[in-house]
């Protein structure tokens, strides 16, 4: 009997030697990622108590204090904007100097990518302070406009605008990159054909370039609208608690007033209206933009 | 008539290299010529040239008597056919053949009836709604072939097309690309470094070295009388036998090649003393069983087998005639004429199979 099951055993390492690999990752990201998450998700249907936190037995009172109240939809609302206009002008924005950075080559393309990349090495933290200081009231950019009498009086700068730029400002960097292995992917002869077959510089954008890319176009939206709609750090430094945002709120909770079960519930809003919104994405785009199958990432 | 291409001391460099060195080259209306030549030679250039894809440093490049030099490809009025395809993944077989046609303003009506005529021409009526990623390497080839004729262009540039197909479908492409070729009778350039292909596809091959063409004519000329050693090597396998002339007569011109003396035909180059080399193809080459010595050919001489490839159709020997090696090729006639390693041979050839090169050019 247990000569069999050492043999089964052999026999599967044999074959399935390889699942091996994924060993690491998966240990890893089961104690520290899905176990959390999972208990996150049971602290999300529990009541809150002062002492204890939280008691375990199950209720669905902290949706229904999420759903019931405008103020959290327009936590929802606002999340949702901040995310979809990040992802929108980094990619907007991104395009080009991705479609730039693939055509050269050489000293132009190190300088210009550790020009365009350098927000990735330095601390958000460090980056989103400068952007602060600049924008404060008595920052540099509201004393040089007063000095120059185009401004009267403090003005407040640090909106969900400025939060939008600066999210743009960020992330932009990694939208960048996987634009250009995707513009790099698309083949210099299939250019060269639309050109002589008498496309303009516009057609072959919008009739070859754009649908060809658009693989690196979404999985760049979704990585920027992910990591922006999440993101804490940077409107707590720029908006602060004045721009109601279902991130700021989870901290709040979390810390301020203790409530760990509503703060879990609002964590679960956030990550399935993350989840929700992208997977729309990805279904419209297959839509509209995949035809048939490409072997182009 | 003005020839449909021509091109004038075309120069192109990339930095310090200097890729076409007063390229000079005409063809006619419904004439094929092809570029031969190794990697680097500059001929994919040229064939960028013509497209309009890259700008010459110097020269003039006329389409029906024009100079396009000022013109964008878009406007050229070219058709070009990839070394990859080229064919837009995203799109159907039918709307790859359409796209010029969208592209030059064209009506729907008159688009697919034209598209529905080109894929009869390249017998592929049934793949219209397939997506490129669907069909074998020589449909896409085909597909590829008719979008860049479907617009009617003044020539049609070939970038090695057949270069990522297989050795049979390629053997089966070139003589289809041969059919629509007879049939259409379009103007082309091809570009190539298949010796073989060249021969087969072409009125014309400029045979291609540095930056220039070495020599220009039919593929017979090409094969048969080499102008050097070069396109005598580049094209077909061939013997090479360094040598100096002997001694003349008025039939023929005897030439000392180490222990050999070779009869070769006389031409007013040839002077006693003089360095030549001897160009023989092994496909001339004839052997016969045994050491003869009454052969009434002009060469006759004694050879040992020292290898035999059996390739099917033909048979390939590696002779040894008096410390010279030799490579004959002979066709298979059953089993009776197969020469066996270690056999005594005489191999025998007339004094035109041989050509006579001047000596001392070197193409490395």
């Amino acid at each position: 009997m247990i000569d069999k099951i050492a043999r089964s055993i052999l026999v599967f390492y044999k074959t399935h030697r390889w699942v091996l690999m994924l060993l690491p990752a998966t240990a890893l990201l089961t104690a520290f990622f899905l176990v959390p998450l999972l208990n996150l998700g049971r602290i999300a249907f529990f009541p809150h108590d002062r002492l204890t936190i939280y008691v375990p037995h199950w209720t669905t009172e902290n949706f229904r204090r999420f759903f019931s109240d405008s103020y959290y939809w327009i936590m929802v609302y606002n999340s949702l904007k901040v995310g979809m206009l990040t992802a929108f002008f980094a990619v907007l924005v991104g395009y080009p100097v991705a479609y730039y950075l693939s055509r050269s080559s050489g000293i132009e393309r190190t300088i210009l990518s550790g020009g365009f990349l350098s927000s990735v090495f330095i601390s958000i933290l460090v980056t989103t302070l400068g952007w602060q200081i600049i924008l404060l009231p008595f920052g540099a950019i509201q004393k040089i406009l007063s000095s120059l009498g185009l401004l009267e009086g403090p003005v407040r700068l640090l909106t969900l605008t400025t939060l939008v730029v600066v999210l743009v400002y960020l992330h932009i960097s990694y939208a960048i990159l996987i634009l250009v292995a995707s513009i790099q992917s698309v083949p210099k002869d299939k250019i060269f054909a639309a050109r002589i077959l008498g496309a303009s510089t516009w057609k072959i954008f919008t009739k070859i370039m754009l649908p060809l890319t658009m693989p690196g176009i979404v999985s760049s939206t979704i990585l920027v609208f992910t990591l922006s709609m999440s993101s804490y750090m940077v409107p707590i430094l720029i908006t602060g608690q004045r721009v109601k945002l279902l991130p700021i709120a989870i901290y709040n909770y979390t810390t301020a007033s203790m409530n760990w079960p509503f703060a879990s519930a609002i964590a679960m809003v956030l990550f399935a209206v993350t989840l929700v919104i992208t997977y729309l994405f990805i279904a419209v785009t297959n839509r509209i933009g995949r035809r048939g199958k490409w072997e182009m990432v | 008539m003005d020839p449909r291409l021509k091109i004038e001391d075309l120069n192109k460099s990339f930095g310090a290299l200097h890729v076409l060195k007063d390229f000079n080259l005409e063809i006619g209306q419904g004439e094929v010529v092809t570029l031969l030549g190794p990697s680097g030679c500059g001929k994919t250039t040229c064939l960028h040239l013509v497209a309009g894809l890259q700008t010459a440093d110097t020269g003039t490049i006329y389409l029906r008597g024009q100079s396009v030099n000022a013109i964008p490809p878009r406007k050229r009025r070219v058709g070009m056919v990839f070394q990859r395809w080229a064919l837009f993944p995203h799109m159907t077989v039918y709307e790859n053949v359409a796209f010029g046609l969208k592209m030059r303003k064209l009506g729907k009506k008159e688009i697919d009836s034209k598209v529905k005529e080109v894929l009869q021409v390249v017998r592929l009526p049934q793949v219209a709604d397939k997506f490129p990623s669907q069909l074998s390497g020589g449909m896409q080839q085909r597909i590829g072939l008719a979008r860049a004729i479907v617009v009617k262009p003044d020539i049609l540039l070939l970038d090695e097309p057949f270069s990522n197909l297989d050795e049979l479908l390629r053997r089966e492409m070139e003589v289809e690309m041969r059919r629509i070729q007879e049939h259409l009778r379009m103007t082309t350039l091809f570009v190539t470094h298949n010796q073989e292909e060249a021969l087969i596809m072409s009125d014309r091959v400029a045979v291609m070295w540095d930056g220039r063409i070495v020599q220009i004519g039919s593929p017979l000329e090409i094969y048969n009388r080499p102008k050097n050693e070069f396109v005598c090597t580049f094209v077909g396998d061939v013997n090479c036998l360094e040598g100096q002339v002997e001694r003349i007569s008025d039939m023929l011109v005897v030439i000392r090649s180490g222990n050999l003396q070779l009869a070769a035909t006389p031409s007013p180059e040839l002077q006693v003393g003089k360095r030549a080399l001897v160009t023989l193809r092994p496909e001339r080459i004839d052997i016969v069983e045994g050491h003869s010595d009454s052969s009434s050919r002009d060469n006759s001489i004694h050879a040992t087998i020292k290898e035999r490839i059996y390739k099917g159709s033909s048979l390939t020997y590696y002779l040894d005639a008096s410390g010279v090696s030799l490579q004959v090729v002979r066709h298979s006639r059953g089993n009776g004429t197969l020469h066996n390693i270690g056999d005594p041979v005489s191999i025998e050839f007339d004094a035109s199979d041989l050509v006579v090169l001047e000596s001392g050019e070197s193409y490395d």
